[in-house]
């Protein structure tokens, strides 16, 4: 196998006392999708956040083992080399368009601009170029629509325009932090299957950070859950849906409103609430919650391999209830 | 049966752009918001109302509780006619009916302790004096599952789902008997709302409450709704009892925004074709002509671009306005040959 394009080992993130991502690894490698799920203050963007080198230094400290992208060393680069990485080599798409997007300036001039800076075209070319990246993303009536600004366009065209900002830069890894949770369903399962189709004929190697599990059993050859800034699960999806490990993942799936099941089985919810994460947690995060613990989750459990590929932080895979 | 709330023959349209005396493109420009919607809600009900952003939806929720001003049409709520009361009645009714929001962290004022926020409207109509108004507080808290102590904190100290408890119990804690709920989840994570959920369906069976869910998300509402209706640029396309609509869905429509929810399960998801409905909603400005629907819609026949279907019930227990369901000698046979639809 080749070297992945991003890999990371024991990823830490600390905003101050707050301790957001504790000792995350991944691996990603050309043409693989990876989904990563999570609740509102696992870790999950943070993560992320940190493979394009984004965390603000003053306030976030960044650690890792290793943290690669491309073969690059994400945490000894200097801001240059951020910036030809960020657009170039990866691409991101971010949950709200609008204000990742300049109001200022017209779709084409943005898309051209990316298309400028990473791939040396003149003024000309890169104009074409931006009309043929909204043409490739499905963006109707290109050649006008390039003129247009991002509030005129709704917000499933203007998560387009977002898209094609990314694969503007030609990346090899394209980063989508809840790109569609902002859409209606109608509209978010066409950018999926527009991301999808990409991915696939590109052979991106695709991250795709979510906290609904349903979303991402099209989209990912394997699932990573996170639960309080760790790993609690990892397997491929076929494995991860069908047979989940962890109590955590179990719970999850259980939560989902599901359209194909009979009307009568309710969606059950987690009952409390994660950790603090400006507090050490003492054993298993997710002991507090969790229906099946015992004794031995005061002690905080690896990840133990569960099969080919896959792995849960839970002192059940051992001991089953 | 009568009903709690009753929207008959109602429209709200909205001018954009300069007045019409400003304007030299003659009169201003008009958004139908709720073009001709009849909708009936009774006592103990829960009623989901879903379409896309842009189909009227909120507005039709708002409507109902005379947040939205009609354009023509009638509002009643306890077989009162809201659109003729004056606003000292007007203002009375309010504590009857109630709104959720979809985002918690705009409708909690930030400088109101939770406290303040949820004795306010006790004391506005003055269903209560102070000293009352702070055990009812208390009390209601403890229904929300949130601690008696958090009165006194505010609201930025909370997270989105305990939030949300907070504005559900300032809708819920001055006993209304209707309450709307515009997105309650769509700004949580798929984990808390499930609670949320729960916390509704308590809430329902212990103050006798009656719902309207407003919603993008079909999924989200099975397990709650009672009926449900369907809109789509200002119409109510399909109604019905909401198993009958989850089970045999009539309205094109209905079929495709159930197409559209993802299920967990790779092998199904990966099998399952998505993304058939094609472009975007239409401008409420200028809906298309004949069914709204037909621009978008995989079966449209040549009555459908001329002929505005009206809601009529069909064989599986639900009303849909459509022409695949028009009783035979609606339609002559010829108009009823599918047209191929010019994709870009």
């Amino acid at each position: 196998m080749s070297a992945p394009l991003l890999a990371m080992t024991n990823l830490q993130v600390r905003f101050g006392a707050l301790h957001a991502v504790r000792g995350v690894s991944l691996a990603v490698g050309a043409g693989e999708s990876l989904g990563i799920v999570g609740e509102s203050g696992s870790g999950k963007s943070a993560t992320m956040l940190s493979v394009m080198g984004l965390h603000d230094r003053r306030a976030a400290w960044v650690g890792a083992d290793q943290l690669s992208v491309g073969g690059m060393d994400v945490l000894s680069a200097g801001e240059d080399q951020l910036r030809a990485l960020r657009g170039g080599q990866v691409g991101m798409v971010f949950q709200d368009p609008l204000s990742a997007l300049n109001p200022l300036f017209t779709a084409g001039f943005q898309i051209a601009e990316v298309l400028r800076r990473h791939r040396d075209l003149d003024r000309r070319q890169a104009r074409e170029g931006a009309v043929a990246l909204l043409a490739q993303v499905g963006v109707p009536d290109p050649k006008r629509r390039a003129g247009q600004y991002p509030h005129q366009f709704s917000g499933g065209m203007r998560q387009r325009v977002m898209i094609a900002t990314a694969l503007a830069g030609e990346p090899k890894l394209l980063i989508a932090d809840e790109p569609t949770t902002a859409l209606d369903v109608t509209v978010q399962a066409e950018i999926v299957r527009l991301i999808q189709d990409i991915q696939e004929r590109s052979r991106l190697g695709l991250v795709w950070v979510t906290h609904d599990l349903a979303l991402l059993a099209r989209i990912a050859d394997r699932v990573m859950v996170l639960y309080a800034g760790q790993v609690v699960e990892q397997a491929p999806a076929a494995e991860l849906y069908a047979r989940p490990r962890h109590p955590y993942t179990v719970g999850l799936l259980s939560t989902v409103a599901r359209l194909d099941q009979p009307r009568g089985q309710r969606a059950r919810a987690i009952p409390g609430q994660p950790p603090r994460l400006d507090l050490p947690i003492v054993g298993c995060a997710f002991a507090p919650r969790c229906p099946l613990r015992f004794e031995r989750c005061l002690e905080a459990p690896p990840l133990i391999e569960t099969g080919p590929d896959a792995a849960a932080a839970c002192w059940r895979v051992e001991t089953p209830a | 049966m009568s009903a709690l709330s009753e929207a008959i023959a109602l429209k709200v349209h909205y001018a954009v752009g300069a007045p019409a005396w400003r304007s030299r493109a003659g009169p201003g420009r008009v958004v139908r918001a709720v073009d001709g919607v009849d909708l009936q809600i009774a006592a103990g009900e829960t009623v989901a109302l879903v379409g896309e952003s842009g189909c009227g939806k909120s507005t039709l929720g708002r409507a109902l509780l005379r947040l939205e001003e009609p354009t023509a049409g009638v509002v009643r709520f306890e077989e009162r006619d809201l659109t003729t009361l004056s606003a000292e009645h007007l203002r009375q009714r309010r504590a009857a009916m109630r709104m959720v929001f979809q985002d918690p962290f705009s409708s909690l004022n930030p400088r109101m302790r939770i406290g303040e926020a949820l004795a306010e409207p006790l004391l506005v109509h003055g269903l209560c004096n102070s000293r009352s108004a702070r055990e009812r507080v208390a009390e209601m808290l403890d229904v929300v599952g949130l601690d008696r102590r958090v009165a006194a904190r505010y609201p930025h100290e909370f997270s989105g789902g305990q939030r949300q408890r907070v504005a559900i119990a300032r809708a819920v804690i001055g006993n209304p008997r209707f309450v709307v709920a515009d997105e309650p989840l769509s700004a949580l994570d798929i984990s808390v709302q499930a609670q949320i959920l729960d916390l509704f369906a308590d809430l329902k069976d212990r103050f006798a409450l009656t719902y309207l869910f407003v919603s993008h998300d079909l999924a989200v509402v099975r397990h709650v709704a009672d009926r449900v209706a369907v809109m789509y640029l200002g119409r109510i396309v399909e109604m019905g009892a909401a198993e009958d609509v989850f089970a045999r869905p009539a309205h094109p429509y209905t079929q495709a925004l159930l197409d559209a929810v993802p299920v967990p399960d790779p092998t199904r998801e990966r099998a399952r074709i998505i993304g058939r409905l094609q472009g975007e909603l239409p401008s409420p400005m200028a809906p298309p002509s004949g069914c709204r629907f037909h621009p978008r819609c995989p079966r449209a026949m040549s009555i459908c671009q001329r002929d505005d279907p009206s809601l009529l019930p069909v064989a599986s227990g639900q009303a849909v306005a459509c022409w695949l369901y028009a009783p035979e000698g609606g339609a002559p046979a010829a108009e009823r040959t599918p047209v191929s639809l010019a994709s870009p």
